[in-house]
This record gives C-alpha cells, structure tokens and sequence, in this order.
C-alpha cells in the first residue's frame, strides 16, 4: 500500500501546469503576454518546440520557425508561463511552494489567459513534475534498495545495469486519463557518493470542457484528481528508504 | 505479473506536456533522441537502399535516370518511419516519372503498390483477390493510413 505523505524537501526541479484549448489568433495572446506583464516581466517569444529541442530538419514542420506565443518569466525566474496560441502551461522551477499556493498562481494566470485569449473549449489538462533524485552510493549499492520498479539484467548476465531510461505509460482509472513515466538515470553527473535519477512524472487527462463559468470547478477537481495520481505514482516508485531522505 | 492496458496503442514519443526549464527540456531531448537512434538504425537497409536512388543509376548519359529529388527522399524516410514494425517490410523502386513505389506481394499475384511523388501523397493501388481491387491517394502524415495498413494486412497474411 502506497503512503502519500507530505515531504519537507521534495526533489521537484519543476512543476508544471498545461491546459491545451482550441488555438485563437497570436495577437490575443499578445494581448496576454502584456497583461501578464507586471507578475512575468522577462519575455521571449515561444516557437515551435521542435526547434527548442535541436530536432533534424526532416523531423520538423513545415514551418518550424513560426512563432506560436511567449515565454514569459518572473523577475525572480522561479515562475513561466509559456502562453501560445493552444494553451497555457505554467510552471514553477525552484523553492515549490506546494500544491494550494501552485494552484492558486496557476490559476490567476489562467484567468488572465480566458479572460484575454477567450477560448471556446479545453480539449486537454495535465500535471507534470520533474523531479531529481539523489541515490547514495555506498559499498553495496542496489537499485532496489531505492525504487520499486527498475529495469534488471539479463538472466545469465552479471546483475549490474550501467545506465537505464524507461519509460511507460500507465491507465489513471478513468476515461481519457493517463500517466506518462520516465525514469532515468544521469550517469554523467555521478560522483562518488551518488547517482542522479530522473523521475518524471506526467499525468495528463484527454476531456473536452467548455469554457464557461462552470469551468474553474471542473478544471480545479481534474487538476487535483491528476495531482493524486502523480503523488501515487511518485510514492509508489520511491521505497520507504529514500522517501525518507526527503521527509 | 504486468499485464497490457486495454486500448494501448503506443508510448507518447515524448512527454506531452511542455516543460518549462532545463530539467524537463533534458528529460524530453533524451528520449526524443533516443527514439531517433533506434528509428534512424531500424531504417539503414532502407537509407542504403534510398541512398542509390539519389544519383543516377546507368552512367550513359543516353540511358541515365534522372536523380530523384531530395524532397521525395525526404518522403520516404518519413513514411517508412511511420510503417507499424509488425507489417512485412516493402521493396523499394523507382517509376520511369520519378516517383518512389513501395510494393508489398502475396501469394496469387496480390500485391499493394504505394507510389510517392513530391508532392508528399500516397496513391495506393492494390490487388487484394481474384475481384477485389482498391485504390485511392492520402496525405502522407504521422500515421500509416488506414486504407494501406489493411490493404498491406490482407496481402501479406
């Protein structure tokens, strides 16, 4: 049984929020970027991620340089919002406050993107933490002695894994709702007392919501119903041992 | 014991979500990138194959075929990119108009014919039984078409 429970240093480099809408005009979200001006002065414009991600020629669109929103940062550059043409993700990338105050800064924003960009409908929400995880290396050291689900050696071969990356995607127990999830080791910043692993955990959720006054309910029980599933997730992958190094 | 979800089509290429900083960013590029390794070495047969289609094949002059445009290569490794792994793998040959031809065969001269031109469409021509035939164009996307992937199905089984 997996025990959720609060963490006094959780490992989360970032924190993110996206809600993806039926796309409007770049000059709503122009609109957006100015009213969100005050909270997120430092702005860059947002293209398409294929070329943020350094992705070949043939892997891009047709248009790869096409600009689809903006990025737009607090001074402090703790908080982003990327706000594009189909959507808004927001995202917290140090010192995470915790869900409620997260909550709260993300949906200011999403007011602010409504009430200017005005969409018609939401086709899509999701919640996605990163987090970096810490694996101390002692004179026996064994995966399994950190994380319930690793990959493990051939049988017939000595059982040692060099580097792994896994990823799966898992049902989230109802219609539209699934959990993305990656583990991978960062055997390149190794050193002698401990192995980084990234833990990414993405749950994101299908649902087509009108954009009404029903809306801020409906999003807020999808949000936090998401949130439970990544936090099942995170302590389900975690054991009692490193949990507690975070607790 | 692990069983298979109901449904499962196949892993998201990437995080869906955006991220925002470097972390997230790290996360995506290493399994974008992984995946691209393991496409681009799936594919090598067919990047040697489509390689020997990029200069003309006959050297008289009088008799040489014309290089096949670098757009219609380009096609075809996207759409041999989006060809499920449990379909048979085509044969690959060149039309006397420049066009690429993908051609699946069966057993009583079924066969399924794919050509690919610049303009990015796949016009499929099939032989499915002694009365059957289809045929058609779809835009080349990140899909197999549905049309082609049974057509292949049927002539292969």
């Amino acid at each position: 049984m997996t025990t959720v429970r609060p963490l006094s240093r959780p490992p989360i480099r970032e924190a993110i929020i996206e809600v993806k809408s039926e796309p409007v005009d770049l000059c709503r979200i122009d609109a957006v970027r100015d009213r969100l001006a005050g909270a997120y002065p430092v702005v860059r414009p947002f293209r398409l991620a294929s070329v943020a991600l350094h992705l070949p020629d043939e892997r891009r669109g047709a248009d790869p340089g096409q600009q689809t929103g903006w990025r737009c940062e607090s001074a402090d550059g703790r908080e982003v919002a990327l706000v594009r043409t189909d959507g808004l993700s927001f995202g917290r990338l140090a010192a995470y406050p915790g869900w409620d105050p997260f909550l709260d800064r993300f949906i200011g924003v999403w007011s602010t993107y409504v009430g200017t960009a005005a969409p018609l409908e939401v086709h899509r929400m999701s919640v996605r933490y990163v987090n970096d995880l810490r694996l101390p290396i002692g004179g026996q050291f064994d995966f399994e002695r950190y994380l319930t689900s690793v990959p493990r050696a051939p049988a017939g071969l000595a059982p040692e894994v060099a580097d792994f990356l896994v990823q799966m995607t898992l049902p989230g127990g109802h219609d539209g709702l699934r959990v993305s999830v990656t583990q991978a080791t960062d055997t390149s910043a190794r050193s002698e007392r401990e192995l980084p692993v990234i833990l990414d955990v993405d749950a994101g959720w299908d649902r087509r919501l009108p954009v009404d006054g029903q809306l801020p309910v409906r999003m807020t029980e999808a949000l936090s119903t998401m949130r439970a599933l990544k936090n099942r997730v995170f302590f389900g992958l975690l054991t009692d041992e490193l949990v507690g190094a975070y607790a | 014991m692990t069983k298979l979800a109901a449904g499962s089509r196949s892993l998201a290429p990437c995080a869906t979500t955006l991220g925002v900083g470097a972390q997230a960013m790290r996360v995506s590029r290493r399994v974008a990138g992984l995946r691209n390794r393991l496409t681009s070495k799936a594919l090598f047969r067919f990047d040697t194959e489509l390689t020997s289609f990029v200069q003309a094949a006959d050297p008289d002059p009088w008799r040489a075929d014309q290089p096949l445009p670098d757009l219609v290569l380009k096609h075809a490794r996207d759409f041999l990119r989006v060809l499920p792994s449990t379909l048979p793998e085509p044969t690959v040959g060149r039309d006397d108009d420049g066009v690429l031809v993908f051609e699946w065969l069966g057993v009583n001269a079924r066969q399924v014919r794919v050509r690919l031109g610049v303009d990015g469409m796949l016009v499929y021509t099939g032989r499915l039984g002694v009365r059957r035939r289809i045929s058609g164009a779809e835009p080349l996307g990140d899909e197999l078409p549905g049309p082609i992937r049974q057509a292949i199905l049927q002539v292969t089984a």
